[in-house]
């Protein structure tokens, strides 16, 4: 039983399509069986909603007058980036506002979840004042329906597997990204949408690659490109599910299309600031091979259990055991004789509402698939 | 038997009466304090959980009133701003009272305000500001100081 891309599209122009669910493929093939999963099952929608830090808005406000190229560039206090052309900026997730609050409270992800909410954002700027270029100093505002180009470019995301953090040897709290971690290993925190997660799904990156139609903060984006730090020789378990980090995507997207619902600034106390996420890719079933990938369940995709008071930031390497999702997601974990609660970062109950959303897209109509221009890796 | 949270404002006038002995030896109900401060621009200020059967804590709560004691009971609002929740579950991960939980079936966030002790241990793990202090509530709710 094969299917091709032409045939899943021209599909989903007829409607007469079956989509489901990562997590209701996973049921079905728990049922029926992968081969009879595959004969059935069309397309499969996965989802994520989470921190990333890899995560910035490219954004090309219009030219002052008389004109000024950006030397240097405050949104709403936050800086951004001005060493690019005249009026664009990039302003990253994790720029913090530069005044005296500490900790911060407020920086790139929540200017961008600001303007995605139609807010209105404070711009200052120092301009090289060159002949063609004369201006000095601006000092405006704008929203998002008054900016040449506001587009999402991030570096980093949907790392395919993630470290469950504990604080394992410190006798304090400590505040790391994966939030605070009481000392003891009072507690475990974890950042996975697991079984429903785009690259849980597609382990081996057989059908997403570069040009992937994907559902991004709300709209529609692309894979432009694989995502820094992209690991795809991982260790893996006998299903190709890799047992930690491993594959990330480069992400893109036009913010005009998308919602604060999926696009929220988060403020990590004794960290600092970040973007939480919300992305969704569609799955097509090419062969029994995708079938049984995306019939992947908690319990089949391990993680690793990591010491972030002192292996982690000393980069020792070592972890302290492995657990997998579904015990992740029942509140209690086991580390060496212990019983350890578990703290999700990830909202499952997003990742889930991504995945539905995106189901009903493909269902209507609205989106289609696109098979990918070249392999993440060459 | 209800157990409810109860929010007091302690006027000028009211300081130096035994209100909360009163409250335990005459209407026999159960009383855990949560938070108790004097503060010099809001006066007294305490969060309890009082315990005990409705006609016991209505009559406590006329006591209350007639005493002077500004009395406020918190709905579920009270610390968790719910729109601006996005069901991760780190609150549920940490509380140690049993309030915030994650439903296993939906994977979304409840919240049972009688169980909340007001540890703020949620404020510290929750990432999008969708859970207040005390204080945040008292400014936002416009409850009188």
């Amino acid at each position: 039983m094969k299917r091709t891309w032409e045939e899943i599209n021209r599909k989903i122009d007829t409607g007469d399509i079956l989509v489901l669910t990562a997590e209701e493929m996973t049921e079905l093939t728990e049922n029926e069986g992968v081969k009879e999963a595959c004969r059935k099952v069309d397309v499969v929608t996965t989802g994520t909603f989470s921190p990333m830090c890899s995560s910035a808005l490219l954004i090309n406000t219009g030219h002052h007058t008389p004109r000024l190229n950006y030397k240097r560039a405050w949104l709403n206090g936050v800086p951004a980036y001005a060493g690019i052309a005249a009026v664009d900026l990039y302003l990253g997730a994790t720029a913090q506002r530069e005044n005296s609050e500490t900790p911060a409270v407020y920086g790139g992800g929540h200017v961008i979840e600001d303007l995605v909410s139609g807010r209105r954002i404070e711009l200052k700027a120092e301009g090289h004042a060159t002949d063609c270029y004369p201006g000095r100093n601006a000092d405006t505002s704008f929203t998002l329906d008054d900016v040449k180009d506001a587009i999402l470019q991030n570096p980093r995301n949907c790392y395919q597997n993630y470290n469950v953090a504990v604080n394992a040897y410190s006798k304090r709290t400590i505040y790391t990204y994966m939030g605070p971690l009481l000392p003891d290993m009072r507690n475990a925190a974890y950042s996975s949408a697991g079984q429903l997660s785009p690259l849980l799904n597609d382990p081996e990156y057989r059908t997403i690659g570069i040009g992937s139609r994907i559902f991004l903060g709300g709209g529609t984006g692309y894979v432009t490109f694989r995502g820094t730090q992209h690991n795809p020789d991982s260790e893996r378990t006998s299903g190709g599910v890799p047992t930690s980090g491993a594959g990330t995507l480069a992400l893109t997207g036009d913010l005009r299309y998308m919602s604060p619902e999926y696009l929220r600034g988060v403020c990590i106390k004794g960290y600092g600031v970040s973007l939480a996420v919300g992305v969704g890719m569609a799955i097509p079933i090419l062969d029994e091979e995708m079938a049984f990938f995306t019939s992947v369940s908690d319990a089949d995709i391990p993680a690793p259990i990591v010491d972030y008071s002192s292996d982690y930031p000393e980069m020792s390497g070592d972890i302290l055991g492995r657990t997998s999702y579904r015990d992740l997601r029942s509140g209690e974990i086991e580390i060496m004789g212990k019983v350890v609660r578990t703290v999700s970062l990830s909202s499952y109950s997003k990742a889930r509402k991504i995945a539905i959303e995106l189901k009903n897209r493909i269902k209507n109509g609205s989106f289609k698939l696109t098979m990918p221009v070249a392999p993440l890796m060459e | 038997m209800a157990f409810k949270s109860i929010l007091l404002r302690f006027s000028r006038e009211c300081v130096g009466e035994p209100v909360i002995s009163n409250l335990v030896r005459k209407h026999g109900i159960e009383i855990n304090i949560l938070r108790a401060r004097i503060h010099p621009s809001e006066e007294g200020r305490m969060l309890a959980q009082v315990n005990g059967s409705e006609d016991q804590i209505s009559a406590a709560l006329e006591y209350l009133s007639s005493s002077g004691v500004e009395i406020h009971l918190p709905e579920s609002s009270f610390i968790w701003r719910e729109k601006k929740c996005v069901h991760c579950g780190a609150c549920a991960g940490i509380c140690p009272s049993g309030a915030f939980t994650l439903c296993s079936e939906t994977f979304e966030v409840e919240f049972d305000i009688s169980k909340c002790i007001l540890c703020e241990l949620c404020i510290e793990v929750c990432y999008y500001s969708a859970i207040q202090s005390v204080e945040d509530y008292i400014e936002t709710r416009g409850v009188k100081k």
